[in-house]
């Protein structure tokens, strides 16, 4: 394996307050009170499992998504963050989904659904989702679902790990 | 032939992975000092009485009257809070295989706590979001005097296991007083929309509040744990406190505001910011079950979308003069 093969690029978008943020900051390590809504993009460097993780998270505000299209370039990875609790917004959820996995410069990407804020009492659960977000329809990339709390922390690491571990699998090979 | 090859690199990839994990996880555990030992000690006598002490109060709720389950419940989804808090902060010196283990013991305590809080406390309805009561609402007006309706909360209407009907919204009203108490909206997503003329009282912590489309209405809430939304909204006042406030096309608002990040805004004008001064009982304990800190309040720190000059202050919000403030709201009660 050549070392600039072990630089992973990973994409995380979905709505605003989606908890996009929260997650990065929560997998580094950081303090998670003090975070505000992206204005513009933050871009974090981790070194995990032996790779190198370059995360791009991107505002999900309305008006920031027609700029979300200027980061797909060389995505191995995409995370889709879900507000499990945001009942009412779950079709805009579904229909920005599906719109993103239908551009060509994403059609390598692996795809990972993170049913975020299941501490809350109200969150939908993985197979409400799955359904109401038509995840069986997605023939076009590898996905998985999982549920999470950036909060406490709960499963980052499991969603993140698989992801690793299905990129490295497809892209890592010894040709 | 080409499967097969593939199935291999396959294997040998991730067995590569299993070995740099088993590597990182030996490394982990050779690099504890004493010290890391002593503090893994202490967290973890700590976080066993922690856990029995909650694990008792849930057997407990079994002995306890119907009238104060509610109280009992928040009790224990608070202890678990500040669990949770506690493993976090102790995240640098635990190993990675230990918060797993911690962590699951919380998430077991929080099944446990949700389950027999739903077996034991039938679920509590909004009784007044639906459209059909709203129809009747109006049939009432045009009789009666509704210049003010106090509603009151209907809480043992039967529950839909319909997930999507929307229980946490208060919609198409003119006229309305309304107060929600934290029982009805603790950790819940609310949604105000379509009011005109209301003064709606949110005395609770709930987990996001959505505003839409308000017109001359007062809303007055407790700790918002994570964020509110403003949309379209004009000539209102809001008292509210939040992590993040997102305002967007809304004009002609005043805002009492705690916001513990920021706040940002978009196609808005005319917004007068104040400090946060709402009072009422228990709104001391509500910034404690919503986590929120209720010292730290940036209500300056406003981000304006369509004004993006650093060196000067965008002029679509102001301070409020100081002249101009309600300083209490006890008029308005
Ligand atoms: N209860 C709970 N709140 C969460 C969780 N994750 C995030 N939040 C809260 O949700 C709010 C929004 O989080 P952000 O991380 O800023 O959301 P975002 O997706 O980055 O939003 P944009 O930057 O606008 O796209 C914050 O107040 C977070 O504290 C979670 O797992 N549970
Ligand atoms: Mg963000």
């Amino acid at each position: 394996m050549k070392q600039k093969e072990k630089e992973i690029r990973i994409l995380m978008l979905g709505l605003d307050n989606a908890g996009k943020t929260t997650i990065l900051k929560k997998f580094n390590g950081e303090d998670i009170n003090t975070i505000s809504p992206t204005l513009g993009f933050n871009i974090k460097t981790l070194e995990h499992r032996g790779f190198k993780l370059n995360m791009w998270d991107v505002g999900g505000q309305k008006s920031l998504r027609s700029y979300w299209r200027n980061y797909f370039e060389c995505t191995d990875g995409l995370i889709w963050v879900v507000d499990s609790a945001d009942k009412r917004r779950l079709k805009d959820c579904k229909a920005e989904l599906h719109i993103l996995l239908q551009e060509e410069r994403l059609s390598g990407a692996t795809l990972l659904v993170f049913a975020n804020k299941r501490d809350l009492p109200g969150a939908c659960n993985i197979e409400e989702l799955r359904d109401i977000l038509d995840l069986d329809e997605i023939k076009s990339h590898h996905w998985h679902i999982i549920w999470c709390s950036a909060v406490t922390g709960e499963n980052l690491l499991q969603g993140i790990d698989w992801l690793i571990s299905d990129i490295a699998t497809r892209i890592f090979t010894l040709d | 032939m080409q499967e097969k090859c593939d199935r291999k690199i396959e294997m040998l990839t991730k067995r590569d992975l299993e070995r740099k994990l088993d590597l990182q996880k030996e490394q982990e555990i050779r690099n504890l000092t004493n010290a890391d030992n002593e503090k893994i000690d202490y967290f973890e006598s700590v976080f066993n009485e922690k856990r029995q002490f909650i694990a008792d109060a849930i057997d407990e709720a079994h002995n306890i009257d119907i009238d104060k389950l509610g109280v009992h419940f928040n009790n224990i989804s608070r202890d678990i809070l500040i669990l949770q808090k506690y493993l976090a902060a102790s995240n640098i010196f635990l190993r990675g295989y230990d918060i797993k283990i911690y962590q699951q013991v919380l998430q077991n305590l929080t099944n446990q706590a949700r389950d027999l809080e739903d077996k034991l406390l039938p679920k509590k309805k909004f009784g007044f979001k639906n459209k059909k009561s709203q129809k009747i609402d109006i049939g009432n007006g045009i009789n009666g005097n509704r210049k003010k309706t106090i509603d009151e909360v209907d809480s043992c209407a039967p529950t839909k296991l319909d997930a999507f009907e929307d229980l946490n919204a208060v919609s198409d009203r003119s006229d309305t007083n309304l107060v929600l108490s934290n029982s009805q909206i603790f950790k819940k997503d609310i949604l105000l929309s379509k009011l005109n003329n209301c003064k709606i009282k949110l005395f609770g912590s709930p987990s996001t509040l959505h505003m839409n489309y308000l017109k001359d209405c007062y809303i007055f809430c407790g700790p918002v744990s994570t964020s509110i939304f403003v949309e379209s909204c004009e000539n209102c006042t809001f008292v509210i406190a939040c992590q993040q406030l997102r305002l967007h096309s809304s004009k002609n608002i005043n805002i009492y505001l705690h916001v513990t990040s920021r706040a940002i805004m978009e196609d808005s004008s005319n917004i007068f910011i104040a400090p946060y001064n709402l009072e009422y009982e228990n709104i001391q304990e509500d910034f404690k079950k919503s986590g929120l800190d209720g010292c730290s309040n940036n209500w300056t720190a406003i981000d304006d979308f369509n004004w993006l000059k650093l060196d000067k202050k965008s002029p679509n919000w102001n301070v409020l003069d100081e002249a101009k403030r309600i300083e209490k709201w006890s008029s308005f009660f």
